[in-house]
């Protein structure tokens, strides 16, 4: 088995550990979470706190969920979100310290997610890709890319189109698809170019690269070369990305019903 | 002086009037920012007199006091209300070239971005300030002490990072900062060398994954920042500028 080590004594949670739902309760906005992973919290005492960082919009705020061992004894707890900032907030598990000796000591973390505030945060496809998508009122505009720093890219689809799991939705509407995707990927793939001349530090980015790589298999990554040279290797991806998903025959077979 | 009985956000045609004038394709007599077919009044605001104010401190108290009973998390993405509010400090904000065309420079500084783009959403000459001084009260001052018209480089370099708009950081960044007694940023803060805001910057990072800032007091903090931020540290003995 492979095991990370982390010289600063940090433990990296996986985000599965524990689950977590946003809930709205009379008004007010709860995160309710359980550890469903006791294992990972095994050698951690039980008077750590347990705390979610949550971020969105340059809005931060943590959410106090008391001891560890508290948790486990009542198997869940629930903390109010104060700040009505959150739609889709990217959050960070957090575990710290609370003995006189090492108070504040970084126990354990996960890597960060974004939480979706219309409900479970547990399943569903759209936590899993390197695209997330969240209605939100964003009107006049259908859609809007959101370019994270720490989290991966979040596609705002207007709540007024009444898409209940818009995630779904976008694989499968063959219009989003050929025309929305092809400029979402353009549109992260320049700004990926726009602020790196390397490999990047964040996970999303790797993961959008390994995706990349996936569809364009030992294709040498562009950093140090001119603009031009970057928009060639990002229209190589966007051909190879219609390619592979069909989406020409997808649009004129739409069309072709529509037309009938 | 003008004063506006509300805060007003410009629609589609007055964000596009808004940008033609910023980027010089039209003069700015054209736009009346209480054109309702250009404007319409933000709900909820309260009377705004836009003037010559000494600090982003002061623009940012002035604009709060505006906002009233309206949500700040609401208003934060209204396009229309941030450009409406530049536009009608335009002549406080940006100085004007020799041929009467105003030096705007960077589009962001004018141009409200997404709010939650890392890299641009804290340029907005207006915007940020306002945001700052909501979110963090006093603990901003040595990132909105400088007159409404600069960004300073503090307040880039300590705001880049989403995990920096937390009152602690910015309490340790205010006490190694700011000098409460004359109002302003202690001398050196401004530089690149150690020490200084962008080391902070990237200090805060290894601390972060090793300590819960949130958990400790900024003086706890301040204790474990290495030798070069001596100079900086409130017990350090003043030095005057050159």
């Amino acid at each position: 088995m492979r095991r990370r080590i982390r010289l600063t004594g940090r433990k990296q949670l996986a985000r599965s550990d524990v689950e977590t739902k946003f809930v709205e309760v009379g008004g007010k906005n709860l995160v309710s979470m359980k550890i469903a992973n006791p294992k990972a919290f095994k050698k951690m005492p039980d008077t750590a706190r347990i705390k979610l960082r949550l971020f969105e919009n340059k809005f931060s705020e943590t959410l106090e969920f008391g001891t560890l061992g508290a948790i486990k004894k009542a198997m869940k707890a629930t903390a109010e979100v104060k700040s009505g900032a959150f739609s889709a907030p990217s959050c960070q598990l957090r575990v710290v310290a609370a003995n006189d000796g090492q108070k504040g000591l970084l126990l354990g973390s996960t890597n960060h997610w974004t939480m979706r505030t219309g409900g479970d945060d547990g399943d569903g496809t759209a936590r899993e890709g390197i695209l997330l998508f969240q209605p939100q009122d964003i009107a006049p505009r259908i859609w809007k890319l959101d370019i994270r720093e720490d989290d991966y890219p979040i596609v705002y689809i207007d709540k007024n189109i009444n898409i209940p799991d818009p995630s779904t939705w976008v694989r499968n509407d063959p219009i989003f698809v050929s025309c929305v995707l092809p400029a979402i990927v353009r549109e992260v793939f320049d700004d990926i170019f726009a602020t790196a001349n390397g490999l990047p530090e964040q996970e999303w980015v790797k993961d959008w690269l390994g995706w990349a790589d996936t569809l364009m298999p030992g294709r040498t990554v562009p950093w140090t070369d001119s603009r031009q040279q970057k928009q060639v290797w990002v229209d190589a991806l966007l051909d190879s990305f219609c390619q592979r998903h069909g989406v020409l025959e997808l649009l004129i077979g739409k069309l072709k019903q529509e037309t009938v | 002086m003008t004063s506006y009985s509300t805060l007003r956000s410009f629609n589609e045609n007055g964000l596009d009037a808004f940008k033609k004038v910023f980027t010089g394709q039209v003069d700015d007599a054209v736009i009346d920012p209480t054109d309702p077919d250009l404007t319409s009044s933000v709900q909820g605001t309260g009377s705004f007199t836009p003037k010559d104010f000494a600090t982003a401190k002061e623009m940012a108290q002035a604009i709060l006091a505006a906002i009233g009973t309206a949500k700040l998390v609401k208003l934060l993405p209204d396009t229309g209300l941030w450009a409406w509010l530049t536009f009608t400090m335009r002549d406080r904000l940006f100085k004007k070239a020799g041929d009467g065309t105003m030096k705007v420079g960077e589009v962001h500084r004018w141009y409200p971005s997404n709010p939650n783009d890392w890299q641009k959403g804290q340029r907005h000459l207006v915007r940020m300030p306002v945001h700052l001084l909501k979110t963090l009260g006093n603990n901003a001052d040595h990132l909105l002490c400088g007159p409404p018209a600069v960004l300073p480089k503090i307040r880039e370099q300590l705001t880049s990072q989403r995990d920096m708009f937390n009152p602690t950081f910015q309490q340790v960044a205010r006490a190694l900062y700011f000098n409460d007694a004359t109002g302003s940023l202690k001398p050196g803060a401004g530089g690149t060398t150690g020490g200084t805001p962008r080391r902070l910057a990237s200090l805060r990072k290894q601390l972060d994954v090793t300590w819960d800032l949130e958990e400790l007091e900024p003086s706890e903090i301040i204790s474990r920042l290495p030798a070069e931020f001596s100079r900086f540290k409130p017990d350090a003995p003043s030095v005057d500028r050159p």
